[in-house]
């Protein structure tokens, strides 16, 4: 037993003072709780440390609660102060709104541009739009149609493919469909878009040029940047459809993209602002 | 223990304010708040011994919760919290230690308060606003929250989280990071260490009569 001996004979007068705390909560072993009891019912100055030991934790336990000044929640603005904001909060703040509203403007600007520049540029495309339509026509013309077109043509009839009978034009009046292309050129009207521009140009330069010499002329005139495959009026017709195509679902995607950026970038100016 | 400190509030309901605290949501966070503020309080008020300070502390305490809430783990929100406020009032009382004010001079200290009637300046230790009930004088209060403070700190928050908040030296242990023996010794010195503070104030029972003799067995 660890008695405290420090100022007294062990035998004669051990005070229990540093064991007086852990008997207090019980905490002591067994055989130090029983000596300190009983040294305790012979002790006066002791048992007048233990009371006061106790007293002293009574008066801990009594000390009042205090009720709080003031509420501690957080507001909204502590919260916002203190918490780091995502990736997604940070920038869809108010501050930017104003950036992504100067966006959508700017993309849905570039979307008419492209509109309006796509209208002009028809004599630019005018090479690869009669290529689309000479192409198309050769691959679609019947033998009745091209009867109609090119009435004074003596061998069309007989020629199933206009394709064959572009090249067979070509090869039978050189000088002449050299001519022909330059007006037809000129002439093309201006489609909206490449694929408008196949597709129409395909009906309207039959109408527009009534006369046979000028149909294969435009064919033939075609035929020069193609001319390598000029012995192959089959591969000559795809060449020309695979030429006219991709630009226009280049610039089919380059509007859409522009279209959905622009109503995105509106939509996150919306965003952006409503946050607070 | 006192009785506004006895949790009403059920288990589940807690912890499903817990769960979305945890996710974000500030209004469950400040149900929490609200749960637990008065305990987060007064023990700040007790380590610090200044209001304000304590006010300052438990709103850092909070704060740093909140800022924290998305790592909290499953164990108790109340000791979570309590770590958090003790840590906050340490964090201050080693400020204080590092950069003493005027403030620091009166602060644990009788030295300078020869002249001063009523020495700590604390309105819950102020007679006219001690609360009615208390079974405490307002200077046995004032004598007590003096005798924490002479006090080493880590003594002081043991025996204000055992003996003033009414924890158990396991929860104790859990707040302040110390072992259990460490606690229970911290708490039995703490507590031999305020009975000599207050019997020579003449606040204890046997004070006045004794004092001087039973001091010498208890001195260490």
């Amino acid at each position: 037993m660890n008695i405290d001996n420090k100022d007294n004979n062990i035998n004669s007068n051990p005070h229990v003072g540093d064991l007086l705390p852990g008997y207090l909560d019980s905490s002591l072993p067994a055989a130090d709780l029983a000596a300190v009891r009983a040294h305790l019912d012979t002790c006066d100055a002791c048992r007048a440390d233990y009371a006061d030991l106790q007293a002293t934790r009574t008066m801990l336990q009594q000390v009042p609660v205090i009720l709080t000044p003031r509420s501690f929640v957080i507001t909204e603005e502590m919260a916002a102060r203190v918490r780091k904001p995502s990736l997604l909060e940070r920038i869809f703040t108010p501050r930017f709104a104003p950036t992504f509203a100067s966006g959508s403007v700017v993309a849905f600007l570039l979307l008419i541009f492209l509109f309006a520049t796509s209208n002009g540029s028809a004599p630019v495309n005018a090479p690869q739009a009669t290529t689309a339509f000479s192409a198309h026509a050769a691959e679609s013309s019947t033998p009745s149609d091209q009867a109609r077109i090119a009435p004074n043509a003596d061998t069309q009839p007989k020629q199933p493919g206009s394709g064959v009978a572009a090249t067979t034009a070509a090869g039978a009046e050189p000088t002449t469909l050299a001519m022909g292309a330059a007006p037809n050129n000129g002439a093309a009207p201006a489609p909206a878009t490449p694929d408008t521009l196949a597709g129409t140009s395909a009906q309207s330069p039959p109408e527009a040029t009534p006369s046979a010499d000028h149909i294969t002329s435009t064919g033939a005139g075609v035929q020069p940047p193609a001319s390598g495959l000029a012995n192959e009026p089959g591969m000559t017709t795809y060449s020309g459809n695979y030429t006219a195509t991709p630009p226009a679902s280049g610039t089919s995607i380059l509007e859409l993209g522009l279209l959905a950026l622009g109503i995105a970038l509106a939509a996150a100016a919306i965003i952006a602002r409503r946050r607070v | 223990m006192p009785e506004v400190w006895q949790d009403f509030t059920k288990p589940e309901e807690e912890a499903r304010r817990i769960d979305a605290a945890r996710n974000g949501d500030l209004a469950a966070f400040n149900w929490l708040v609200l749960q637990h503020q008065t305990r987060v309080y007064n023990l700040c008020l007790r380590m610090l011994s200044d209001p304000d300070e304590a006010a300052d502390a438990t709103q850092e305490a909070f704060l740093s919760a909140y800022k924290a809430m998305s790592r909290f783990k499953g164990e108790g929100f109340r000791t979570w919290m309590l770590r958090i406020a003790t840590n906050a009032c340490l964090d201050i009382l080693r400020s204080k230690k590092r950069r003493p004010t005027q403030s620091l001079d009166s602060w644990g200290q009788s030295s300078d308060n020869e002249d001063a009637s009523d020495p700590l300046p604390i309105p819950d230790l102020d007679p006219s606003v001690s609360p009615e009930g208390s079974a405490l004088r307002a200077e046995t209060l004032a004598a007590i929250q003096q005798g924490l403070d002479t006090l080493p700190v880590d003594q002081r928050t043991a025996l204000v989280l055992v003996d003033v908040q009414g924890l158990s030296y396991d929860e104790t242990a859990s707040i302040t990071g110390a072992n259990l023996g460490t606690i229970k010794s911290r708490v039995n010195r703490a507590r031999a260490r305020m009975r000599d503070y207050l019997r020579e104030r003449d606040i204890l029972p046997t004070s006045g009569s004794s004092s001087g003799e039973l001091s010498a067995h208890t001195q260490r």
